[in-house]
């Protein structure tokens, strides 16, 4: 389960950078279609920090902390796991958020954006289903 | 006693409750600099719908478009008036589709052009064509009609140059101004365009475009299909004259990859600005310089030898 986390954050990681590649601009051409439309917008960055970046930012800390928490006998691994279960938390209701912006304020949708929502919902469940008590976690095993 | 401290500290909902703060944090941090951005992006376009009072202006664009799309020698001169430099008899021709919001356009413009210019067009061995692919919207539709005011007068390209030079100011590619009408109007003034006839021109198109925009936008609020409503926005705006110079660009776009060696289609899958046609081959993409002199020279020795030939 925790290596599917891994996984994903990893897939997560390479649809980031790929978005964030975009963003700052393809190698030599310009094309006008969903994700480009969606790029564009004033919705596309934060105080000049693109949304992709920040992507890019969540997928490599809960990939940091998935793989962390692989080992089981690291006595921190739950603590590890829970920290993967916020990141991926706030990474849902961001990427909610956001496609809300793609369909009802931007009215154009993204595929690599969606595929990036999906994933990022995907981790979120399973790091839910795991979740355990690491104060407790300790004394049960 | 380990327990009790247990029971006041529970990992879990404080790591849900820390998530929901960072997130609505985020959320929050996004609609402020939306609104930010979006303050500054209508100042400038309160700024170019100041120019063109809708109900005034809309009259004289249809007119004009009208004028436009009733007399058929207007669609002959379309076709055959292109933005042109070069001998009109050289034995390549090249026909560049781009757009003033593109970078790599404009990458494109400033590095590899001037060694072209400087081989092959000055030396008549090549046909310069400018078409356009407008791919970001509606600043870029401006532009591109803006380009063909100023071609209306015969002086595209210098209009060309400097309007690059405005939509990415000390040549950074990375970031752009969008320009309104009056900076647009500015451009024209620079270039010693007549600018009360590119006024008309180009504020003309403005008030078709918002009037073809509140069209959609009623549509939009009558709950029909968004395809149907782009495509009744489409209709009504290709009645606007200006509008149907940049259409039949993209024609002539579809015609040209239609015309494409097989062994090309491939690229035309990708398309995007800037592309170009040496000769009915395909290049897409800023590419190098090398690349075109390949291909240009390939022609130029093709060309020479159908020659020796005859």
């Amino acid at each position: 389960m925790r290596w599917a986390i891994a996984g994903l954050a990893l897939l997560g990681l390479g649809v980031s950078a790929y978005l964030a590649y975009e963003h700052y601009g393809s190698p030599i051409i310009c094309i006008g279609q969903g994700c480009a439309i969606v790029d564009q917008s004033v919705y596309s960055e934060i105080f000049g920090v693109p949304m992709s970046v920040l992507g890019l930012l969540i997928y490599v800390l809960i990939l940091g902390l998935a793989l962390g928490s692989l080992k089981a006998e690291n006595p921190l691994s739950s603590w590890l796991h829970l920290g993967v279960f916020g990141l991926a938390l706030t990474g849902v209701i961001f990427s909610a958020y956001l496609t809300y912006l793609e369909f009802a304020v931007i009215r154009a949708f993204c595929t690599w954006c969606m595929v990036s929502a999906v994933t990022i919902t995907v981790i979120f469940i399973l790091a839910a289903v795991k979740l355990e008590d690491p104060t407790r976690a300790g004394t049960s095993s | 006693m380990a327990r009790k401290v247990r029971s006041f500290f529970k990992p879990i909902p404080l790591v849900v409750l820390m998530a929901l703060i960072v997130a609505a944090g985020l959320i929050a941090a996004s609609q402020l600099s939306a609104q930010w951005k979006q303050r500054s992006a209508t100042g400038a376009e309160a700024g170019s719908q100041a120019g063109s009072g809708i109900g005034a202006e809309a009259g004289s664009g249809e007119e004009e478009a009208q004028a436009g799309g009733e007399s058929s020698p207007s669609h002959e001169a379309v076709l055959t008036e292109q933005p042109v430099k070069g001998n009109p008899d050289a034995p390549v021709v090249i026909v560049e589709f781009a757009e003033f919001y593109c970078p790599f356009c404009a990458r494109y413009l400033w590095e590899t052009y001037p060694k072209i210019e400087e081989e092959y067009i000055d030396r008549g061995l090549v046909r310069y064509e400018f078409r356009n692919l407008v791919v970001h919207g509606a600043v870029a539709l401006l532009a591109a009609v803006a380009g063909e005011c100023a071609h209306e007068q015969g002086k595209f390209w210098a209009f060309h140059d400097r309007l690059f030079e405005s939509v990415f100011p000390g040549r950074n590619i990375y970031k752009h101004e969008q320009l309104d009408l009056d900076d647009l109007k500015e451009l024209a003034r620079g270039v010693g365009l007549d600018l009360a006839r590119f006024s008309r021109c180009l504020e003309g198109f403005n008030a078709d475009y918002n009037y073809c925009l509140a069209g959609y936008n009623r549509c939009m609020e009558e709950g029909e299909a968004r395809e149907r409503c782009a495509e009744g926005f489409s209709s009504c705006l290709g009645e606007n004259r200006m509008m149907q110079k940049i259409l039949e660009d993209r024609r002539e776009l579809q015609r040209l990859i239609e015309e494409l060696p097989p062994e090309e289609r491939e690229q035309a899958q990708r398309i995007g600005t800037p592309t170009f046609f040496i000769n009915g081959h395909i290049l897409v993409g800023a590419q190098p310089f090398a690349k075109f002199k390949q291909m240009i020279d390939r022609e130029l020795e093709r060309a020479k030898a159908q020659g020796g030939d005859e």
